[in-house]
């Protein structure tokens, strides 16, 4: 009797009927915030290393040589940026360098990863191309989306 | 016994509390023709209150709505005004508060809570129509005056250049994180490549 008297005071710690149950459940949700919080906030930004941040430097000036020096040297080409979330090819998109996104695509960089505001690279790139008036740049976002779309039919 | 010790606690904690809202400073007759004049940009009469000793901090009912010379000013400024410049530097120059200026903030929509009488932070009210003249003004009063952050981040993204390397020469923070975004994010997002070097130069970083 014991036994099936155990059984029965775990199975409705479980279902939370018990005092130990609610217990459970209460610590459960007080500890789901600063876990949360730690996974997608914390871990993200300690995870973002010196080599990634020259990552992201060299994506925005469009620095073949400076990309493939830092991916050398450890960082990681799909690293979420600590604070928008968004990754090297994102930077090197919106300023315009059709050569270096093609070239980090080659690498492996994702196209559908999404930043915090929920869009990814090609929806940046299109919504950019919208607004820009200058003919130049215009025709270099037109070949940074040209490059994301190649991709996206390879698949 | 203790429920008396526990009530005289909650009133002392009242009473703390209470002590640390601002009054709002009220202002009289010179008060009030020196938000007129500063309403009507006259910049002679201005002066010569200030000169008399008007207070530009100080609220008087205007146009139905409590506000100090300092909080019309700012408020009322549009670019391409030299006069206005001129006002904003003499009520500077007579003690404006570089921090904050009492009036009723132009709130949107309808309700109570639409306008709400209190401080606004002079730097923030200077980028809703910027000009780097009053900024420049505002910042040689008080280099560190506050709402510098908001102010570098929304000058980035209205592309306000002059008015963004003021603040940084300032020395706000280029890696401040007032809002959702840091100067160079704003940068990033308004695709402004001479400011994302400016700011790379001043130390600027994704993680900041």
């Amino acid at each position: 009797m014991p036994f099936a008297m155990n059984v029965s005071s775990v199975l409705s710690a479980l279902l939370g009927l018990n005092r130990a149950g609610r217990i459970l459940y209460t610590s459960l949700f007080v500890l789901a915030v600063p876990v949360m919080l730690a996974w997608f906030v914390l871990l993200p930004r300690l995870q973002f290393s010196e080599a990634d941040e020259r990552l992201f430097r060299a994506a925005r000036h469009g620095d073949l040589a400076g990309v493939a020096q830092s991916l050398a040297a450890g960082g990681r080409i799909d690293a979420a940026a600590p604070i928008d979330g968004k990754t090297a090819i994102f930077r090197a998109a919106v300023f315009g360098h059709p050569d270096l996104v093609s070239d980090l695509l080659k690498r492996g960089a994702d196209p559908g990863v999404r930043g915090r505001d929920g869009k990814t690279v090609l929806e940046v790139v299109t919504a950019a191309r919208l607004e820009e008036r200058d003919a130049t740049r215009a025709r270099a976002l037109d070949a940074v989306a040209a490059a994301l779309r190649a991709t996206e039919s390879q698949r | 016994m203790r429920q008396q010790q526990v009530i005289g606690f909650l009133f002392v904690a009242l009473a703390l509390g209470c002590s640390r809202i601002e009054t709002p400073p009220q202002g009289g007759d010179p008060e009030r023709a020196l938000v007129a004049a500063t309403d009507l940009r006259d910049v002679a009469k201005v002066q010569g209150l200030l000169v008399s000793g008007a207070d530009p901090n100080r609220m008087v009912q205007h146009e139905g709505h409590s506000h100090s010379a300092w909080s019309t000013a700012l408020q009322k400024f549009r670019p391409g005004h030299p006069e206005q410049v001129e006002i904003i530097r003499a009520l500077l120059k007579a003690g404006a508060n570089p921090d904050a200026a009492w009036g009723t903030s132009e709130g949107s929509g309808t309700g109570p809570r639409a306008r709400a009488v209190g401080t606004m932070e002079p730097l923030f009210l200077a980028m809703l129509h910027p000009d780097p003249q009053v900024v420049q003004a505002i910042l040689a009063t008080k280099r560190n005056a506050v709402g510098g952050e908001t102010s570098l981040v929304m000058a980035i993204e209205s592309g306000q250049t002059r008015i963004a390397h003021l603040l940084v020469e300032a020395g706000v923070d280029v890696n401040c994180h007032p809002g959702a975004n840091t100067p160079l994010l704003a940068a990033i997002e308004a695709r402004d490549e001479a400011m994302m070097v400016y700011l790379e130069e001043h130390g600027a970083r994704e993680k900041p």
